[in-house]
């Protein structure tokens, strides 16, 4: 089986050196750095693990140590103290892509998601994907397992840019199905009403979630560098229209200044951390940043 | 109507296109850029293309614009309209073109006419113009009319056997020009610029500003080799034992010398003298003929000039005239006295042989001869007798004309009782420069009535410089107001008065004599004319020209016919002179009065020319520009220059805008 593209262990290892600390403490059930209010373990077996020092005596699997002569414990899914749900922008916007030899939006979005998901089940979290546009395109549960991961991974690789984007709409359909506190990571460029994100996100933190979110934009979309005459073509819309870019850049950059405030004012109105990310800066620096500051909150 | 010098250059107007062709292959390629969101493109950019798109039209139809002006200004436009009245009744006209085309008798020579009427033609070109034929005199055939009808009058016109004068000619182009408003004022000549034709009145003359002259210069296919150029023919004549002078100028025109040259001088039918001649190469020669003309009346007669190519005649008539008897009535002690009037009368009036007059110096105080007196001078005479007195007054009545020279011995009183009745004044009393002036200065004559016959004389410049005449001495007069006063001394008092009568001579009263105690008149230039003059005015004498011109009036008194040199008989008080040779003018029983020599102007023979630059220097003013000399006058139109102004004018503003513009329109 190749080796999925999107797992960089170089910057796998830079994550490894930062401890994720959850801003609160959820439910669940989990052994190891985590804290939890919650004790025993889950029902549910999940697979086999070899036997560490610390792990207790009663939880090593006798009937497997006398097929294999070597001691296993058992591990169950609810051996997880954090749920995290990772939704990602598939809308026709994230297909955007300024350099031809860098990354799209999406791309660094799946990226990011991989990353974390990558990161997040190696912290025994049980981690799940939803992509969207202006529906719902696909949902895989959080999970712990490392089957898991490869299903995340390759669905990832499969999602293609779609239509138009309705974060708020497809936030609110998701609302409903998440009953278990958690985490959710949005990776989005947040091309919609920010009030309307705003509502979602608030519909979210009502349920108890945390809610980070990763605003991912071009570097062309952030410094807009054109010097001549074009006519702009919207990716969602396939709307067009002419632009004089020298007359253009300071009203572009007025409105876009705009949007990025009102977007970060959202999060912080709904407690959410929110992170602004250009497809240009280096995939671990960003992950790295966001850990550390993630640390801080404690 | 505009018109064009150069129409071919019109095809360049088609490279108006480039800029359209440089614009659509240059233009910015719009590229079309996929974008993540249209939201933050408020709608400023539609704004924006919209006014970059309608300065990019405006730069472009400035430039096809600029380019359709250049081709159009390398076309040389200019307008051409026809004349019209304005309000102030002047023509107007855009190009006012006078056409003066020389029918002198020079321009009848081997080929000159032909070419000249090419050429006139040629000038014509469609333009609106006034031509005018010249000679010795202008005549206005047409006034602006139209091509057509100025080439219809052209072709009646042919040369005269007739003078020059081409300033003549240029004054009355000026004028025309002077009558029409127009911005372009030319004055096309077409001759063959005979040198002769600038008299000496040239160097006064210049062509208004703004004038242009253009020549269009006429050449002979043969130009005559030899010529008579200038004749010195004498026409009234004293009789006396001296010979009469007759004098030719004859010209050389060809670069090798004329041998065997001979001319005939031919009087009263018969031979007199023969001179045979070399003329030098491109000179001329006088040749000087003398004769002695005693009997009194006509002389006609003809000087031949004979070359191996042929003769040509110049017809003369010298007529004698008799002399005019001059008596000078004087006191017996001034007879001979030196520095007396009569001394310097007599050596003024019969200064030799040549002279006109006849004189005779008498003592006055008795009875005198006056039979062959025509004028009767009375030069300070102190007693007359009362039957001199009765006797002068006879020959007054008789026509006798009687000058009066008061002098010292004369008294007032007796002056008003043997002269009163004639004189233009009566005497006063002597003043004495020294006594009424400061320092003791002489009393000059400033106040010179030129029009009187005495002294029309002196009407040219320079011809008589009264004022260096310096009176020590004169007489006051009264009861003068009947007379006529033609000189005036410095204090308004009058010198010269003159008085005629009806059915009576006239006289002239000089209030100082000629004499060197009253003034310095004697030894001053304008004495003898002055003299002469009044003497030739008191004889009544009038001179009869016996030579003319073709062209010029010949008058037939009543009961007179005049006979051409055809055999002709004319009557009917004039006839203008149209042929070369004798008129004879008959009385009314036919017997010959007087021959009229009649000849062409002689200095038609002369083929010297002026050259083109050094007429234009002549004649054009200083402050009108250059003109050509050639080509047609409508293309050489000084308006199409300024339209090509205008328009280079309106292409450079077109660039500054052009300029201006496209530093508005924005780059992206």
């Amino acid at each position: 089986m190749a080796q999925p593209t999107y797992l960089n262990l170089a910057t796998l290892a830079r994550i490894r050196n930062l401890q994720l600390l959850a801003k609160t403490v959820v439910e669940g059930f989990i052994q190891g750095l985590h804290k939890s209010p919650f004790h025993g373990s889950s029902v549910e077996f999940s697979e086999h693990r070899p036997y560490a020092a610390g792990d207790e005596i009663k939880r090593i699997d006798w009937k497997l140590y006398a097929k294999v002569d070597r001691y296993y414990v058992k591990q169950y899914e609810a051996e997880t103290n954090l749920v995290c749900n990772i939704l990602l922008d598939a809308s026709a916007s994230m297909a955007y892509q300024s350099d031809p030899k860098g990354l799209s939006k999406l791309q660094y979005g799946s990226f990011l998601a991989a990353c974390l998901a990558h990161f997040m089940i190696g912290q025994r979290d049980a981690t799940g994907l939803t992509t969207f546009d202006s529906e719902i395109r696909s949902v895989i549960p959080p999970k712990l397992s490392p089957t898991h991961l490869r299903r995340i991974l390759s669905e990832l690789e499969n999602t293609k840019p779609g239509s138009q984007t309705q974060v708020a709409g497809a936030m609110n359909k998701l609302a409903d199905t998440m009953k278990r506190k958690g985490l959710v990571v949005l990776i989005s460029d947040l091309i919609d009403d920010v009030d309307a994100i705003k509502s979602a996100l608030r519909r979210f933190r009502f349920q108890g979630h945390d809610i980070i979110i990763f605003h991912v934009m071009d570097n062309a979309e952030l410094t807009f560098p054109f010097d001549r005459m074009m006519q702009v073509q919207d990716l969602e819309s396939g709307q067009q229209t002419l632009v004089a870019p020298q007359s253009m850049r300071e009203t572009y950059m007025q409105q876009l200044k705009q949007f990025l405030h009102d977007v970060e004012k959202a999060a912080g109105d709904v407690k959410a951390d929110y992170k602004l990310f250009d497809t240009n800066t280096p995939l671990e620096i960003a992950l790295s940043e966001y850990m550390y500051k993630r640390s801080q909150l404690g | 109507m505009i018109s064009f010098h150069h129409p071919y250059l019109l095809l360049a107007i088609a490279a108006a296109v480039l800029p359209l062709l440089i614009y659509f292959f240059t233009r910015d390629r719009v590229l079309i850029v996929p974008f993540s969101t249209l939201r933050f493109f408020a709608g400023t950019s539609a704004k924006l293309v919209r006014r970059k798109k309608w300065l990019e039209t405006l730069l472009l139809a400035l430039r096809m614009l600029l380019i359709v002006l250049v081709a159009f200004a390398f076309a040389r436009p200019f307008l051409q309209k026809k004349a019209a009245a304005g309000a102030d009744g002047k023509t107007k006209l855009d190009d006012a073109v006078v056409l003066l085309v020389d029918i002198s008798q020079s321009m009848s020579r081997p080929g000159a006419w032909k070419q000249a009427m090419d050429k006139a033609e040629a000038a014509i070109g469609s333009a609106t113009v006034s031509l005018v034929a010249f000679d010795q005199s202008p005549q206005v055939v047409s006034t602006w009319a139209d091509a057509d009808t100025t080439r219809a009058k052209l072709r009646t016109l042919e040369p005269q056997a007739t003078g020059t004068d081409l300033i003549a000619a240029l004054r009355k182009a000026d004028e025309l020009l002077t009558d029409v408003a127009a911005e372009n004022k030319r004055v096309v000549l077409v001759s063959d610029l005979q040198r002769v034709g600038l008299p000496p009145t040239a160097a006064t003359f210049k062509l208004s500003a703004g004038v242009v002259l253009q020549i269009e210069p006429v050449t002979a296919d043969a130009p005559s080799k030899v010529a008579i150029v200038e004749a010195n023919l004498p026409q009234n004549v004293v009789a006396d034992n001296n010979a009469q002078s007759i004098t030719l100028r004859l010209a050389n025109f060809t670069a090798e010398p004329l041998k065997d040259v001979t001319v005939d001088l031919a009087l009263a039918n018969q031979p007199v003298q023969t001179q045979t001649l070399t003329l030098p190469p491109n000179q001329k020669l006088t040749a000087a003929f003398r004769a002695v003309l005693k009997n009194s009346g006509d002389h006609a007669g003809t000087l031949t000039l004979k070359t191996p190519d042929g003769t040509s005649k110049v017809y003369l008539n010298p007529f004698v005239l008799p002399r005019i008897g001059v008596t000078i009535l004087t006191n017996s002690e001034d007879v001979t006295r030196p520095g007396s009037s009569a001394f310097f009368l007599s050596k003024a009036i019969d200064p030799g042989d040549g002279s006109p007059f006849e004189v005779k110096v008498l003592n006055g105080s008795g009875p005198v001869d006056l039979k062959d007196t025509s004028v009767l001078i009375i030069a300070d005479l102190a007693n007359v007798s009362p039957s001199l007195k009765q006797q002068i007054a006879d020959f007054h009545k008789s026509g006798g004309g009687v000058l009066l020279l008061p002098g010292t011995r004369t008294d007032p009183a007796k002056f008003t009782a043997d002269f009163g009745s004639i004189a233009p004044a009566q005497l006063r009393r002597i003043i004495k420069a020294s006594d009424t002036r400061k320092g003791g200065t002489k009393a000059i004559i400033t106040k010179v009535e030129l029009d009187h016959a005495i002294l029309s004389v002196f009407q040219r410049p320079h011809s008589g410089d009264f004022s260096a005449v310096g009176f020590t001495q004169y007489w006051e007069v009264t009861d003068s107001q009947l007379s006529r006063v033609p000189l005036r001394l410095d204090d308004g008092r009058p010198f010269m008065l003159e008085k005629g009568a009806e059915k009576a001579g006239s006289v002239v009263l000089l209030v100082s004599p000629p004499d060197m105690t009253w003034n310095n008149l004697p030894q001053r230039a304008i004495y003898l004319p002055l003299l002469h003059q009044t003497l030739r005015y008191l004889a009544v004498r009038s001179e009869t020209p016996t030579t003319y011109q073709i062209g010029e009036v010949l008058s037939i008194p009543p009961g007179h016919k005049l006979r051409d040199p055809a055999g002709q008989s004319h009557s009917g008080g004039s006839l203008i002179a149209s042929q070369t040779g004798h008129y004879v003018l008959l009385s009314s029983d036919d017997k010959p009065v007087i021959n009229y020599a009649v000849n062409t102007p002689l200095n038609e023979s002369d083929a010297a020319t002026i050259p083109v630059e050094e007429l234009k220097a002549a004649v054009v003013h200083p402050q009108t520009n250059a003109a050509s000399t050639g080509g047609n006058m409508v293309a050489a139109g000084a308006g199409a220059r300024e339209l090509w102004s205008l328009i280079i004018a309106t292409a450079l503003v077109l660039v500054v805008t052009e300029l201006f513009v496209s530093n508005r329109v924005p780059r992206h």
